[in-house]
């Protein structure tokens, strides 16, 4: 696995500091290696965050759109006045909002359990998504860490979200933040299977777990399509236990603000509210980041060969940003149109609908993969 | 989580739509007991009647409730000449009947907009409230004013309508049709909608009959409760319309019923513009003082029966006066329908009954 674009832009940045200072100049080889190490961590949370912040405007605007408003307009550059109108798109609304999250008094209810209140919420739902950072494949090549477990330590982090969200309506001492927090940690077990099981007849076909190695696998398929093509059923499945997964409509049961006020968040105030908002966002970027490696041929396009995409500088990049943009799109759309289901309703959907179907998928790919197993990009 | 516990939905509660307090007791998710407490805006708008000449509670009967004013201000008057025995002429009361009508339109917009924003789809939340905005436009063309109408007078109406409100009148109504349908395809065609409709909530026909179901929520357990049909007033014996009847008792018929209601009332208005008589006084002199006597009259209020118990002493001043408010019938029943339910029914039930706080408490 090339490092890609940082490997260059190391050297030329190490050719630019000998050039500046006087003489010859050697670098060691370790200096290089941790600046390109710090590039890559650099690149990914910078480009987490900023498409975090963008992905809470773009659904603000959508989905006012929906809703026959505009969204945000007021906070942002001043673009100038042309063709008839003023030309703003509230794009620093977001950043606006952080800074008077930030500016707020942080307070912690006094009945709390102080310590799970604030160990419990830092530790189990702000940092493990932050963690996975490091998993994600930033375009065709560029990922910090590909361990052979790949998704698998995805989906363990993810776990430990529900127990955080838990824990955090536990001990905040508030009859809806207990309710909210239950009703997180039933909606998110339940549906933590039949995600899993809808992957795994990706890894049947794949025998992989690393995101890179399976969007990879989906360039030798027929013409390259993408596994959405060959497994509907399996996407099906991931998209609604996803949704669950990230708490939205219809799935946002655990923060009903109609019956819960703000379920599991009703005490967290301030920038604790924020980082939990800005959590969930994130968590569904992530989700967004799996489903287009799994499903929608992650950095690569159908027709086109992949030796062709990787030559192009951030090529790879790009495309997978529209993919993920186009996929979260869905999420956007589905949260404008639907209402949200009831506890056991979410249960019944998750149990004794959902996963049937998963098997169901693991078996049909299972034939699919016996009869022929160039569907699935594997050359026997 | 097997223990039971109270929570508390309200004063403040996204779930109230209104200042009301619903303690519910719980185990787990599910609802074991309620207990409704009311009386936080309490305005003794009663003994408000009681104490002025009579028709200068008009406008007062319009703050009783914020969403159907027109129609609480109508029933006032109309309670009113039953007692002193006034005939108003027919083109005031086709006038009377178009305001009415545009009023539980509007009210039923604000209803749909509240019901479909408990169950959490939002954007169902904000298109009613576009249409209910033109239906308010219209009013204020006439009236003056978008929500404390003071439209109706003892003896007819303050002045005629506008020029062109006609046509306007009947524009709306088309626009308003083509509208239903595209709320029904979002919510009626949507599964995760009827999941949470269906079933929900459900009110027998002998317990809407014994609790005191009115309006909507009783025509939704299948009792044909329509005050315009079975007591009529106005003109409505020569407008051609059906009263909605479902017989599922659950959210999902009471939504239906409104729907249908929206229909009926923009086919009566269309009636009502076509007969309106083109000549007629409307705004007769009526009586300084109100005769010996008493007098019931109610009317088939948005929400249901609204009533008017009016007794005049041959005075200036009415000597009684107690509103029956049919909001406060369908609040009560409301503890007894969530009552084995699942805490998440909360919401679409409370909502599906269409509370007016204003109204209930008085």
């Amino acid at each position: 696995m090339g490092y890609g674009i940082y490997e260059g832009f190391a050297d030329w940045l190490l050719g630019l500091i000998s050039d500046i200072l006087p003489g010859q100049v050697e670098f060691q080889d370790s200096l290089r290696l941790t600046l390109i190490d710090s590039l890559e961590m650099t690149s990914i949370l910078v480009f987490l965050i900023v498409n975090t912040i963008l992905l809470i405007w773009f659904e603000r605007k959508l989905v006012g759109r929906m809703m026959n408003r505009r969204g945000p307009v007021f906070i942002d550059f001043n673009y100038g006045h042309f063709f008839g109108r003023t030309w703003k798109f509230g794009l620093l609304q977001n950043i606006a909002e952080f800074l008077k999250f930030f500016s707020k008094e942080d307070i912690v209810p006094e009945k709390a359990d102080k310590f799970p209140f604030n160990i419990g919420f830092f530790a189990f739902v702000v940092a493990p998504p932050f963690m996975l950072g490091a998993l994600l494949p930033l375009g065709a090549t560029q990922v910090i860490a590909d361990p052979a477990v790949g998704f698998l330590l995805i989906f363990a982090l993810f776990s430990l979200y529900p127990v955080g969200v838990l824990i955090t309506g536990w001990s905040s001492n508030n009859k809806y933040s207990v309710l909210g927090g239950f009703r997180s940690a039933a909606q998110m077990i339940s549906y933590e299977i039949p995600l899993i099981l809808s992957v795994g007849a990706v890894v049947i076909v794949t025998n992989s777990f690393s995101l890179v190695d399976i969007a990879y696998q989906q360039t030798y398929t027929p013409a390259g399509l993408p596994f959405m093509i060959f497994m509907p059923i399996g996407f099906v499945v991931f998209m609604v236990s996803l949704a669950a997964e990230t708490e939205r409509i219809p799935f946002d049961i655990p923060e009903a603000e109609a019956e819960l006020v703000m379920g599991w968040r009703t005490e967290l105030t301030g920038f604790r509210y924020m980082m939990s908002m800005a959590t969930e966002y994130f968590i569904l970027l992530i989700g967004a980041f799996i489903g287009v490696s799994l499903f929608w041929g992650g950095a690569y396009l159908p027709f086109i060969p992949a030796s062709t995409i990787e030559s192009i500088p951030l090529l790879s990049t790009a495309i997978l940003v529209v993919k993920i943009w186009a996929f979260i799109f869905i999420f956007i759309w589905v949260r404008a149109a639907l209402p949200r289901v009831r506890i056991d309703q979410l249960l019944d959907i998750g149990w004794k609908r959902l996963i049937p179907l998963a098997f169901v998928n693991i078996f049909l790919i299972i034939v699919m993969f016996l009869m022929n197993p160039a569907l699935f990009g594997v050359v026997s | 989580m097997s223990e039971q516990m109270y929570i508390h939905m309200g004063p403040q509660h996204p779930v109230n739509h209104g200042l009301w307090t619903l303690k519910v007791k719980t185990e787990g998710e599910q609802v074991v007991g309620s207990e409704i407490l009311i009386g936080y805006i309490f305005r003794m708008i009663e003994k408000m009647a009681e104490s002025r000449p009579y028709d200068t509670f008009q406008p007062l009967a319009d703050r009783l409730c914020y969403v159907s004013a027109m129609s609480w201000e109508g029933t006032y008057i109309m309670a009113i000449e039953k007692l002193l025995g006034m005939e108003v002429s027919k083109r005031a009361q086709y006038m009377r009947v178009i305001m009415l009508e545009f009023q539980r339109i509007a009210s039923h917009f604000t209803w749909l907009s509240a019901y479909a924003g408990d169950l959490g789809v939002l954007t169902m939340l904000v298109i009613p409230y576009r249409e209910r905005e033109y239906v308010l436009d219209l009013l204020e063309h006439v009236t003056g004013s978008r929500m404390m109408y003071n439209y109706f007078r003892v003896g007819g109406l303050k002045h005629e309508f506008p020029q062109g409100f006609v046509n306007d009148a009947r524009k709306l109504t088309y626009y308003l049709d083509e509208r239903i349908k595209e709320y029904s395809a979002m919510l009626e065609d949507s599964k995760v909608f009827m999941l949470r409709s269906v079933e929900v909530g459900v009110l027998s026909k002998e317990n809407a009959l014994n609790l005191g179901a009115t309006g909507p929520v009783l025509r939704a357990s299948g009792v044909q409760g329509d005050i315009r049909k079975i007591e009529p007033y106005l003109v409505y014996p020569e407008l051609d319309f059906e009263v909605p009847v479902r017989t599922g008792g659950d959210c999902l018929a009471r939504f239906q019923i409104r729907m249908e209601e929206i229909r009926q009332s923009t086919h009566i208005i269309r009636q009502a513009l076509d007969n309106l008589p083109p000549e007629g006084e409307i705004n007769q002199k009526a009586p300084r003082r109100l005769p010996q006597g008493e007098v019931y009259f109610r009317t088939e209020d948005p929400r249901g029966e609204a009533g008017y118990y009016i007794i005049g002493n041959d005075d200036k001043i009415p000597y009684r006066v107690k509103i029956k408010s049919p909001a406060y019938s369908n609040l009560c029943l409301t503890s007894h329908l969530i009552t084995g339910g699942k805490v998440a029914d909360i919401p679409p039930i409370i909502a599906s009954a269409d509370l007016c706080m204003g109204e209930i408490d008085r």
